[in-house]
């Protein structure tokens, strides 16, 4: 059952990693052609009578694919593997090896997000020393990460869903103020992973149309 | 390439979140698997043999082989892909049902964050007297409104489908140590029922935490 993902809906918003990550795989799987809602979240549009239809929980990416509705970033990400593994980019490898390599870092990327939420929504009355202590947890999962890279990317040399997961985390990081200077290999990760079809098609609008923010100066 | 669990190592806690690997290792006839239960207070997950295969000193760590996988998730997913065609089918081959299946399995992970962002406090602070009480306030609100959409996930029987998957491998730990804390029945009829049923389960029996059998469950739900 080729597809060109025109029997597909996607809501989303701009700049969260969750959303990027169903994007990404849509372009991947060579789906792009499905039905692409954007929502504001300043405007409450992840809490739209649309989106609730879908999702009780009111949160995006919400994903329909004819009648199946799948919501969860990561689990859209293993049904467009597991029902498209035909076509597109194979985002899973077969080599048991490489599999278990990819899968781990794929469900790792959620404790580098964790990190990093900790420190770009601190609540308002955390301490100084508190503060410092998330960017020094949040630097040292990134030195974690800088030393994963140990080819060109997450999975030895081919682009895997584990790279799907990571490129958009990172990417939000650097949007938020993190200098890549420190970690030389995910700055070159960042660099060339930022030039990939599916990446260019999916990137934040707003983020071209907008500065970015500071909260990961210093990290 | 052993098919009954003999080349596999796995270091768990009993009674945590990562129990529930035993759990998926037994559904999938792995049994044979060399079975490594810590104990957290002692600190042994950071023992030089864990961090030899998680750097990270975090359980549950699995070794297959040369292979090692850590991530709970992530491991549940390499079994049900390696092995695949034995034991329990955990992943359905019919797209809608696939779909709701990882979808509940990644679902798990909010019952998770708010069961332990609402418990670590009142551990760390030996007992909820002892804890600030507007946090409390807000954390158990947040736990209980997660365990009123599992309620409602239950009405089925299962998690996800019609017959035990995945999701359930991943859920019943979790709601177990609930109704073992004092979630109340008359409110979580579902939740209650499935817990129930789930403990005649062989694989929930060989996984069942040692030191439950021995000791009470905390009084942390009773009054939700």
């Amino acid at each position: 059952m080729a597809s060109d993902g025109t029997n597909i809906v996607l809501y989303w918003g701009s700049g969260s990693p969750p959303c990027w990550r169903a994007m990404i795989s849509l372009f991947e799987k060579q789906l792009g052609g499905f039905e692409s809602n954007l929502i504001e979240f300043s405007k409450r549009g992840h809490k739209s009578p649309e989106v609730l239809a879908l999702n009780p929980r009111g949160q995006v990416p919400t994903f329909r694919h004819g009648d199946t509705i799948v919501n969860e970033s990561v689990a859209i990400c293993f049904y467009l593997e597991n029902v498209f593994k035909n076509q597109g980019t194979k985002l899973l490898p077969e080599d048991h090896k490489e599999l278990a390599t990819a899968l781990q870092r794929t469900l790792e990327v959620l404790s580098l997000a964790m990190k990093g939420r900790a420190v770009v929504y601190k609540q308002q009355g955390i301490s100084d020393d508190e503060l410092k202590q998330r960017k020094q947890d949040l630097s040292k999962e990134l030195g974690v990460w800088e030393d994963y890279l140990k080819s060109e990317y997450l999975v030895g040399d081919n682009f895997s869903m584990a790279d799907v997961m990571m490129f958009p985390q990172l990417a939000y990081f650097v949007r938020y103020g993190l200098v890549l200077d420190s970690y030389p290999k995910l700055k070159a990760y960042y660099t060339k992973v930022s030039e990939r079809e599916s990446v260019k098609k999916s990137w934040p609008p707003h983020w071209k149309e907008s500065d970015g923010l500071t909260a990961l100066n210093g990290v | 390439m052993a098919t009954d669990g003999s080349d596999m190592v796995l270091y768990w806690a009993s009674g945590s979140p990562s129990a529930w690997l035993a759990l998926a290792l037994h559904e999938k006839k792995l049994d044979k698997f060399k079975s490594n239960l810590l104990i957290m207070s002692k600190g042994e997950q950071n023992s030089a043999e864990v961090l030899a295969i998680n750097p990270r000193g975090q359980v549950p760590t699995f070794r297959h082989g040369d292979n090692v996988v850590n991530e709970s998730m992530a491991i549940g997913l390499y079994l049900e892909s390696v092995f695949k065609n034995q034991g329990t089918k955990l992943l359905p081959d019919h797209p809608g049902h696939l779909a709701l299946v990882l979808q509940r399995f990644m679902e798990v992970k909010n019952l998770d964050l708010k069961m332990r962002a609402h418990l670590v406090p009142i551990m760390m602070k030996g007992g909820i007297e002892n804890v600030d009480k507007d946090v409390e306030a807000v954390n158990r609100k947040a736990v209980v409104n997660e365990f009123v959409i599992w309620e409602g996930h239950l009405q089925a029987g299962y998690a996800a489908v019609e017959c035990f998957s995945l999701a359930d491998v991943a859920l019943f730990p979790s709601v177990a140590s609930a109704v073992r804390a004092g979630l109340p029945g008359n409110r979580f009829p579902n939740i209650h029922s499935y817990v129930n049923r789930l403990y005649d389960r062989e694989s929930i029996k060989k996984t069942f935490p040692p030191h439950w059998a021995n000791s009470p469950g905390l009084n942390i739900y009773n009054d939700v």
